[in-house]
């Protein structure tokens, strides 16, 4: 055989190329008209830190599954009002917070404080921080709602109180009463041996 | 004598260090109060570094076939509507022509046979004109025949899953590919966004890269036999 066909040996993904020039604002335009690709390329880039925020909010890995994916439904059918004011990302979080804390208050879940059930945690083995990822995922879910809500957003996701406030209703105060007792919750259930005196006295 | 912190207060001294009285002294003092207060900064450290989860497997085929018919277009004029769409018309026509010289074989008297679709007279506003109505229409109308060209010319020679077993033919057809992708590329640089064209473009690199990699394992194949 004389060489070989054109094209054989340098297979291109000229398409990936191409839709890596395209801009996030180009990627909207086109998700407004109704293009499935351009939605899809919207979600690829922002699906792993919109399911993580639900995620950890709900404490479900089967609630976050049905909220998440409400969330982006959501923020299609919205997507003519978004202006761009603000990233898309950063939207799109906002939207995905509301849908995880709208559907903790619909299920009549946020408001429980109630305390939790005697639950223990596996012995953890610390990773380089300090603390094992998947333990401390693990005791956020044991949270009860109203604890985990605010933990997540301060603590994980950056929110300040005011703005945890305005989401979940309550004063800023509460929101930070509430976060220190779910820092608390979540000592105790990490490190249940470090507090035997809890409150105790100084010998 | 004096009592130990509280978890809660000294949670409070993690971000306000001034929130409980005398708090920050007593941690001087009290070795097992400084521990706990170093255990939750790790907490809210390890907390503020959690990495991303992954995303279900097939969220998003749930998510598209949960989508709503009314935000998927079937015929997305809005986006026509546009600057950067008009532009396109012109280039996708530009495109059609050039993909027809590259493919399509010149007949006796030297016409192109590809042009025959893609011939049809397609010019943007001059710059400030005002758009007659009915001139986005007119013009939506010829990009769709253009696109339509364009998959025509995608669709003809030879194609079929047997394609590989014949090197020649795969390679006429990789050539065709290629001569596509790259018209293709051209609209899509006036306009990225535009799903028809984005569509295609992703149709024919799915088939070019599929068709090149079964070749590409027959012809390595047959190397090893002889």
């Amino acid at each position: 055989m004389a060489g070989n066909p054109p094209g054989v040996t340098a297979v291109q993904l000229v398409g990936e190329h191409e839709r890596l020039e395209v801009t996030e604002a180009q990627l909207i335009e086109a998700a407004r008209a109704g293009d499935q690709r351009a939605m899809g390329d919207l979600y690829a880039a922002h699906a792993g830190r919109v399911f993580s925020v639900v995620r950890r909010v709900v404490g479900d890995e089967h609630l976050a599954e049905d909220v998440s994916q409400d969330a982006w439904i959501r923020a299609f059918e919205k997507l003519h009002l978004f202006r761009g004011e603000a990233a898309f990302g950063t939207w799109m979080h906002r939207l995905a917070v509301n849908a995880a804390v709208n559907r903790l208050r619909s299920l009549g879940r946020r408001s429980k404080l109630e305390s939790s059930p005697d639950l223990k945690l596996p012995v953890q083995e610390p990773d380089e921080s300090g603390l094992n990822q998947r333990i401390l995922s693990k005791a956020l879910d044991m949270l009860p709602d109203g604890y985990r809500t605010v933990l997540v957003l301060h603590d994980v996701e950056g929110l300040t109180h005011e703005e945890i406030g305005q989401k979940l209703d309550i004063a800023a105060g509460t929101s930070k009463s509430q976060l220190h007792k779910a820092r608390a919750r979540m000592r105790a259930l990490l490190d249940p041996q470090s507090r035997t005196n809890e409150a105790g006295n100084h010998a | 004598m004096r009592e130990h912190l509280t978890r809660e207060q000294i949670a409070a001294l993690l971000d306000e260090p001034g929130a409980i009285s005398d708090g920050l002294a007593h941690l001087d003092e009290c070795e097992e109060c400084a521990l706990e207060f170093e255990g939750m900064s790790r907490m809210r450290m390890a907390l503020s570094g959690l990495p991303d989860l992954a995303p279900p497997e097939g969220e998003w085929d749930a998510i598209r076939k949960r989508l709503p018919h009314r935000v998927v277009a079937s015929r997305p004029r809005s986006v026509w509507a546009t600057p950067l769409a008009a532009a396109a018309v012109i280039l996708l026509f530009l495109g059609g022509l050039a993909v027809g010289r590259m493919i399509a074989p010149a007949s006796q008297d030297g016409q192109n046979p590809g042009l025959d679709v893609a011939s049809s007279q397609v010019q943007p506003p001059a710059d400030g004109d005002a758009v007659p109505a009915g001139a986005n229409d007119a013009r939506f109308d010829d990009y769709l025949q253009t696109v339509g060209r364009l998959r025509e010319l995608r669709d003809e020679g030879p194609v079929g899953p047997t394609l590989v077993e014949n090197p020649a033919l795969a390679a006429e057809r990789l050539t065709r590919l290629d001569a596509l992708i790259d018209a293709t590329r051209e609209g899509l640089r006036m306009a990225p966004a535009d799903p028809a064209l984005n569509d295609f473009l992703f149709d024919v690199v799915d088939e070019r890269e599929s068709l090149a990699g079964q070749l590409d394992q027959t012809l390595r194949q047959a190397s090893m036999e002889y």
